[in-house]
């Protein structure tokens, strides 16, 4: 048997299980999160190659698994990607019993993260934005109205993802087949054309983020969170592959002015979207974008390490935007009817809400700040444009959040504590685990460069 | 009588798509969607491989199969039902088709003899049908629409992309794209009443 398949075949049953028992309270949650971790160990730890025992049975895993003609394959150096997957994904999903999340969540986000993990492992490469389209045509199911039916958001998010495959699969036909490389020098410019726009897609840039700003309008804050954070982390993931993986494009300066462009593109509209916007999950999707943003300027710099704090972005995000859409979904203690402003929030979910976004938004003492501070670190002296857009960014989304925290303050407090014991319990744990990586962020950020190693960058 | 065939496949597709855009009732925009199934499936199976050219009729039949689920479950809802429908009538949609044809012709013709080994003819008939897609996308964003006009530009991709790239694993791959936006449009388009009523954030 190979490892592939065994993760494959492992996570459709635990998908299929948190389907049928979807209506059971947390089990469906328990199964989502727990099975996520189950197949971070399994990726991560497996032995390959050489017989082990499993209650006295004898198994030999392989590395690859080939499918008519192709093959995932669990290497190395991706087993950490691999691992990252299901890990991100499974911090987000253990706040779906304590956000309300709809229940198909469970099932169809573990579907989307063993999608994701294949594009991960999927050789040849090209292969992998066909996948992350799938991964985003999945997530169509969960980015829905509260009443179940398709708003905005669905249509505009398949559309953008197939379109992205389309872009990024002729432009790896160019450069792979046509010989073509990423250069201003025509016949090669379509090439680069395409391949930054089906990147630009891929990683969220506007204009293609309008699913993003439709899905936080429209669907319920996790899933919302959970489709924007695990799609643009493969995106992500893509593109460090890919600089990994093509020593041309991890050469040419065009490359990295690419993702210059695009990150201060990001940072620039999303910091301006939030200064003035005044809804909480729109002000978390602007909020996103800036994150975003930085994270591919990290990249850009081509600085020691620039790979590994982007990778490193990546890891605290899953942890904020899951306390925050944990927090905003327990927030009011009655339902809306009543006039806005009037209505009673629930104090600990405020505050779990409020300690999520300002860990997104990069806050010192929370998990998102050591991304953002490394970047300006790596950046000083050599990129002002970067510093620049960098302090901008953190200055429109702190007082963004900041604007939005005071407006929470004015409402009435909810008396009677109708939040839970269980409920109360995660928030607190979530909150307190921002602000532990916000004192230790070693330890979010450990982890990037054995993969970056294995992989061939940094 | 293959050359008939064939030269006909190049034709009725990008005819086909360009009429799913002057908003028919839903039933004649599934059979046209066969139609770009049909002439695509043709075209590649008789100048390319019959194996492609027959898996993909067979898709866009199981795609068109699976959306007419969703239609019949939603009660076959009318183009204009729906969120987001840019007013258009007809009249301004076959305008819009002209000019939409016109433009992917003019930006086809320089380019459609230098791709690969692909026939100019091919090149330029893949580029009208997924022009004729996007601009499906661009009148609606109703998720009929919005599946109909994805999966013509999909069939438009294939013509174009089969032809550079025949491997039977990315046919695979992109199949189950295809049929995944049909199938997600179809439970999307009738209420499922599974969702959790969330509670409304600040």
């Amino acid at each position: 048997m190979s490892a592939p398949l065994l993760l494959l075949i492992l996570g459709t049953v635990l998908a299929v299980a948190a389907f049928a028992l979807r209506a059971r309270g947390w089990i469906p949650w328990l199964i989502a999160a727990g099975g996520s971790l189950l197949l971070a160990a399994v990726a991560l730890g497996i032995v390959l190659g050489e017989p082990f025992e499993v209650m006295g049975f004898g198994i030999r895993l392989e590395a690859g698994w080939t499918f008519l003609g192709r093959s995932l394959v669990l290497r190395p150096e991706n087993r950490a990607l691999v691992s990252f997957v299901f890990v991100s994904g499974a911090i987000l999903l253990v706040s779906g019993w304590a956000s309300d999340a709809p229940r198909r969540l469970a099932s169809v986000g573990l579907l989307i993260l063993l999608t994701l993990a294949a594009a991960m492992m999927v050789q040849p490469f090209v292969f992998s934005p066909t996948l992350i389209a799938a991964a985003a045509i999945l997530g169509c199911l969960v980015v829905v109205r509260p009443d179940g039916r398709a708003g905005r958001a669905p249509p505009r998010l398949m559309v953008s993802y197939s379109l992205g495959m389309m872009a990024i699969l002729i432009a790896g036909w160019l450069i792979e087949v046509g010989g073509a490389t990423v250069s201003p020098e025509s016949p090669a410019r379509a090439a680069s054309v395409l391949l930054a726009l089906g990147l630009a897609i891929l990683v969220i840039t506007p204009p293609f983020h309008t699913w993003l700003t439709a899905s936080s309008d429209e669907a319920h804050p996790l899933a919302f969170a959970f489709i924007a954070v695990v799609l643009q982390t493969g995106g992500l993931f893509l593109l460090v592959n890919s600089l990994a993986a093509y020593a041309w494009m991890r050469t040419d300066p065009l490359v990295y002015a690419f993702l210059r462009g695009i990150g201060l593109l990001m940072i620039g509209l999303g910091g301006l979207w939030c200064l003035v916007e005044r809804r909480g999950p729109r002000l978390i999707a602007y909020t996103l974008l800036v994150d975003f943003g930085i994270s591919l300027l990290a990249l850009s710099l081509a600085a020691p390490g620039g790979s590994g704090i982007a990778l490193g972005m990546a890891s605290a995000r899953p942890l904020s935007v899951a306390v925050w859409a944990a927090g905003a979904a327990n927030l009011f203690a009655s339902e809306p009817g009543i006039a806005d402003e009037k209505r009673p929030v629930r104090p600990i979910a405020a505050a779990a809400a409020l300690i999520g976004a300002l860990s997104l938004a990069g806050i010192p003492l929370t998990a998102g700040f050591p991304g953002r501070w490394m970047t300006l670190a790596n950046a000083q002296g050599t990129d002002v444009a970067a510093v620049a857009a960098v302090v901008f960014g953190l200055g429109a989304t702190w007082f963004a959040i900041g604007r939005w925290g005071s407006k929470l303050s004015a409402h009435p407090r909810d008396p009677g504590r109708t939040l839970g014991r269980g409920r109360t319990v995660v928030l607190l744990v979530g909150s307190a685990i921002i602000l532990l990586f916000g004192l230790l962020p070693g330890w979010l950020f450990s982890w990037a460069p054995a993969a970056l190693t294995g992989l061939g960058a940094g | 009588m293959v050359d008939i065939v064939v030269g006909l496949s190049l034709v009725v597709p990008p005819l086909c798509a360009a009429g799913l855009n002057m908003a028919p009732p839903r039933r004649v925009a599934l059979v046209l969607l066969v139609g770009v199934f049909a002439g695509v499936g043709a075209n590649i199976g008789l100048g390319q491989q019959l194996r492609i050219g027959l898996a993909l009729l067979a898709t866009g039949l199981l795609a068109s199969a699976i959306l007419a689920i969703g239609f019949e479950r939603a009660r076959w809802p009318g183009q204009g039902e729906g969120v987001g429908l840019v007013p258009a009538g007809r009249a301004f949609r076959a305008a819009t088709v002209l000019l939409v044809a016109a433009a992917a012709w003019g930006v086809a013709a320089p380019y459609a003899s230098g791709i690969g080994a692909l026939p100019a003819a091919r090149v330029t008939a893949a580029l009208m049908i997924m022009a004729m897609g996007l601009l499906q996308l661009g009148l609606s964003q109703e998720q009929g629409a919005a599946a109909l006009g994805l999966l013509t530009a999909l069939a438009g991709f294939e013509l174009f992309y089969a032809g550079l790239e025949p491997s039977l694993a990315l046919r695979a791959v992109l199949a189950g794209i295809m049929l995944g936006v049909a199938l997600v449009s179809s439970v999307l388009l009738q209420p499922s009443g599974e969702a959790t009523e969330g509670r409304r954030t600040g």
